[in-house]
């Protein structure tokens, strides 16, 4: 019984999720709010009439703002439809108010001026709410530089209402704004805030978020904190119209780490997905100031690792396995560190880096060969770029002829 | 105790209390976090003059029971200032930005200072070309994540070409004043590294974006980097992204990373993607780790998405990694090391309220190496328009790491944070966390984090004209961390999950 009462919570929560969603929609709600619109209207009708668009919307031809309300009036309706007319409720084209207005009662000539303007005791009909347009546009601009209004109101010809679905999508937009004379920025359109880059929080509802329609930017992807490190190499100017410099700082070098970002113990179980590299650690860490500080200050060095065993005989146990180090000469157990290193030698950088070398070197400096099996054959001129040959040094002295091919 | 609780309510009603009007008599105003109204704010966005400034304080204290069963006390103090002011007009744009900080552990003593970035970005006149000069991060400047140079970049747009190139001198530390006995272990690199790169990219189209990038790194002297990287996506109908990363290592002559990936996004509440990865490790050919033999691993990964508007948001995931057979240099295969790894992960977010959000995740990772097994939960409210913001996440963890087996055991950890917006440009918050395990008897953690925000947007005369406000306008500032960064979806042990604010 529980359990079916979870699941019809559940599937409730679902269906409720999903009639709020606007599924499918290009358009934000954020961008373009919802709007509620109770009246009747057919947009195709008028145009097959003949009539055109700034016949109607007056303001379209003038506006320079998007808040501009360039829904038409009384005034514009009452060109054709005569609400002050006598029989203004039989005639056509109809011009009572219920013409117009859905769910309103009544309503005659005797409620309108001689103007056509509603008096105070006519009825009162539902109010139609189209919030205004969070961008910045300039119906002027493009209307002086000829672009037909179905070029972006694409479709409102063939409709009934003019809805959100009505209005351009970014798509619409970025057929013409491709830089140059019509701009691409992304503030060309969008509205500015913080220090001039886009305002992202119109809404208490939520930022503003790319959808990865245009560029490798879905926000809402839920590896999106893996998988941006690519898309800002493929587009860092993309970032930069949203986010400042302090922006990637507060990850990557941030004085406080998100509270999300990580497992609230992270810091205790991090060893097993740094050694797989599940996660790049050096995307944020930088191993001189975090890892090898951190390690030390907890006691995760090479001399001794913190247990209920080595509390009483600091150093007793030591980070690694018994096995570990191996003896040069003797072929290498499961444990033998050599597995490991080959495959995440970073986690073993972040330890024995630096000065650590010298740990490295007291095998693999004379004993044992660290080189890839190719590695005799590789050797060429390119290896000069190997540090200059300078690295050789390390462990070939000066004349070694191994060194012969670096030479030439 | 009746007036100690009158005086607490008169300070919580103080600190919930709406913000003042934000058309200032003065026509100068600080503004802050919060959602935009549709007042006279929004004329004229796009251009004008803006100034914008950030103060942030932390201080943290920690202390950690280490090895030697010795007390180690964290305490530090830090003041970090960023400041921008542009000039952004229709056809070209100025602007100088940068963001410092200093402080000192209160236990230690000493004083570390760090120019985290600071430039003069200019763009004139139709922006085709546009130059940034001063310390800076680079996105683009390898494989390496971000790159911070002192140095110039510029870039040239000719029709749907981008050409970059940048020089300067690559910083191994960011600080700025370093102590004497930190000099070895901070160097800067100032007079020794250097580095220069340049890049093609396409401009201007909507949903192709291809970049090839050359870059070389001098440490030392000597060429220690030199890296082509090759990125592309492609937007196909709304649908489908494709997306390529490809990074050779010259020097080393080997492919240190390749990625390609297919997303797929049929509806707006559905994607579902699979990426193939190929990695190996590279090091600066100035380092001995350079010449070491190394193993490459691929990997397939796999999720899928499923947001149902505000409210419901579902994440699964999970991917198998593929190491080369274990052998030894004489060929005696050592299977017991293993060669498969594997993660997965799930999680859940529900939002029934804008300012409420709950959310439940469940990880695992498997397979060579060892055996990870996690959950987390993790809820916030922030009521009032977000002026207070209450969050708490905890976790526990399985935990079975193969090399040393003594750390077996049952993890966990406990964060609850906290903080006050009383005004639109100031914000306080509070944090402390714990975490637990079989060998660490107890690891707290406090902060505190005082923000300060000042904005302000002064339009140019045409704008004026057209805008018909005031020649000084609040600008509403959306501050970053400050402002629920740490809502961000999560790398639960290697596991992104759907979040936002």
């Amino acid at each position: 019984m529980k359990r079916a009462l979870l699941v019809a919570a559940l599937l409730l929560l679902t269906a409720t999720a999903v009639a709020r969603s606007p599924v499918g929609d290009p358009r934000s709600t954020l961008v373009y709010p919802e709007q509620h619109l109770p009246i009747t209207f057919s947009h195709s009708k008028h145009l097959e009439l003949g009539l055109q668009c700034q016949v109607c919307h007056v303001a379209a031809t003038t506006s320079t703002d998007a808040r501009d309300s360039l829904v038409p009036g009384h005034p514009q309706c009452n060109i054709c439809h005569l609400t002050q007319a006598p029989d203004a409720v039989e005639r056509y084209p109809k011009a009572g108010c219920g013409a117009c207005h859905t769910a309103i009662d009544g309503g005659t000539h005797a409620d309108v001026d001689p103007m056509g303007q509603p008096l105070p005791t006519a009825p009162q009909p539902e109010r139609i709410d189209i919030p205004p347009a969070r961008i910045t546009f300039s119906h002027k601009l493009h209307v002086d530089l000829g672009t037909p209004c179905l070029e972006c109101h694409v479709g409102v010809d063939s409709a009934d209402l003019a809805t959100r679905q009505h209005l351009p999508t970014m798509r619409t937009c970025l057929d013409c704004h491709t830089g140059g004379a019509a701009p691409s920025e992304c503030t060309t359109c969008h509205l500015q805030g913080d220090g001039g880059r886009l305002l992202t929080m119109l809404d208490s509802r939520g930022r503003l978020r790319p959808s990865g329609q245009f560029r490798p930017d879905d926000h809402d992807q839920g590896r999106w904190l893996e998988v941006h490190r690519a898309a800002a190499r493929t587009d860092e100017a993309s970032c930069g119209a949203c986010h400042d410099a302090d922006s990637c700082l507060d990850c990557h070098d941030g004085l406080q780490e998100p509270i999300g970002l990580h497992p609230a113990d992270w810091k205790n179980t991090h060893g097993l997905e740094a050694q797989r590299r599940t996660l790049d650690c050096l995307a944020c860490h930088e191993v001189e100031a975090d890892c090898r500080s951190c390690h030390a200050e907890a006691g995760v060095t090479p001399s001794g690792f913190p247990s209920p065993e080595n509390l009483d005989n600091p150093g007793d146990l030591t980070f690694h396995p018994n096995g570990w180090r191996g003896e040069p000469g003797t072929i290498p157990t499961g444990e033998h560190h050599s597995f490991q290193a080959r495959r995440s030698l970073e986690t073993c950088v972040a330890c024995h880096g630096g000065e650590g070398e010298s740990l490295c070197l007291e095998c693999h400096g004379a004993l044992v060969s660290p080189h890839p099996d190719a590695w005799a054959e590789d050797v060429g001129t390119w290896r000069f770029g190997q540090g200059e040959g300078t690295v050789c040094l390390r462990c070939h002295l000066p004349g070694d002829p191994v060194l012969a091919p670096l030479n030439r | 105790m009746r007036l100690r609780l009158l005086a607490a309510s008169i300070v919580f009603g103080v600190l919930i209390a709406p913000p003042p009007a934000e058309a200032g008599s003065g026509g100068v105003l600080a503004t802050g976090w919060g959602e935009v109204d549709d007042g006279d704010y929004l004329k004229g966005s796009g251009q004008g003059i803006y100034l914008w400034g950030r103060s942030r304080t932390v201080y943290r204290w920690r202390s950690l029971r280490s090895s030697t069963d010795r007390v180690v006390p964290f305490s530090p103090l830090t003041q970090a200032f960023s400041f921008v002011v542009r000039d952004d007009r229709s056809r070209h744009r100025v602007s100088f930005e940068t963001s410092v900080r200093g402080g000192a552990d209160l236990y230690r003593g000493g004083f570390t200072g760090e120019v985290l970035y600071a430039f003069v970005d200019v763009a004139p006149e139709g922006r085709w070309v546009s130059a940034r000069l001063g310390r800076q991060i680079l996105a683009t400047g390898g494989t390496h994540g971000l790159t911070r140079i002192d140095g110039l970049r510029a870039s040239m747009t000719l029709h749907r070409l981008q050409i970059e190139t940048f020089a300067g001198i690559s910083l191994r530390s960011r600080a700025f004043v370093v102590p004497k006995e930190q000099r070895e272990t901070h160097e800067t690199g100032w007079g020794r590294d250097w580095t220069w790169g340049v890049s093609l990219a396409t401009s201007g189209l909507p949903t192709t974006q291809v970049r090839i990038g050359f870059v070389d790194r001098f440490r030392d002297g000597q060429l220690a980097r030199r890296n082509l990287t090759i990125d592309v996506h492609k937007g196909i109908l709304g649908v489908v992204n494709v997306r390529g990363n490809l990074a050779v290592d010259l020097l080393q002559r080997r492919i240190s990373e390749a990625l390609a990936g297919v997303d797929v996004k049929p509806t707006g509440w559905l994607r579902a993607g699979v990426e193939y990865e190929h990695w190996q490790p590279t090091f600066d050919s100035t380092e001995l780790f350079s010449v070491f033999n190394t193993d490459p691993y691929d990997a397939i990964r796999g999720d899928a998405d499923l947001r149902v508007g505000q409210v419901l948001s579902v994440h699964v995931g999970g991917g198998l990694q593929i190491l080369p057979i274990p052998a030894t240099k004489d060929d005696v295969p050592r299977d017991e090391v293993g060669r498969l790894s594997g993660t997965q992960r799930a999680g859940v977010t529900v939002r029934p309220l804008d300012f409420l959000r709950f959310s439940v995740d469940q990880r695992l990772v498997d397979g060579t190496g060892g055996r990870k097994f996690g959950v987390g939960l993790s809820g916030r409210v922030t009521p009032l328009d977000g002026r207070i913001e209450l969050g708490v996440r905890g976790d526990l963890q399985s935990y079975d790491f193969t090399i040393q087996p003594n750390l077996q055991g049952l993890y966990g950890g406990l964060v609850v944070d906290g903080a006050v917006r009383p005004l639109p440009w100031l914000r306080v918050g509070a944090r402390g966390e714990t975490i637990f395990s079989p060998w660490l008897k107890n690891d707290w953690r406090i902060s505190a984090t005082l923000d300060l925000l000042l904005g302000i947007k002064h339009l140019g005369p045409a704008a004026r004209e057209e805008a018909r406000v005031d020649a000084f306008q609040p600008a509403r500032l959306v501050g970053g961390a400050a402002s629920g960064r740490e809502t961000l979806p999560g790398l639960g042990g290697g596991v992104g999950l759907g979040g936002e604010r």
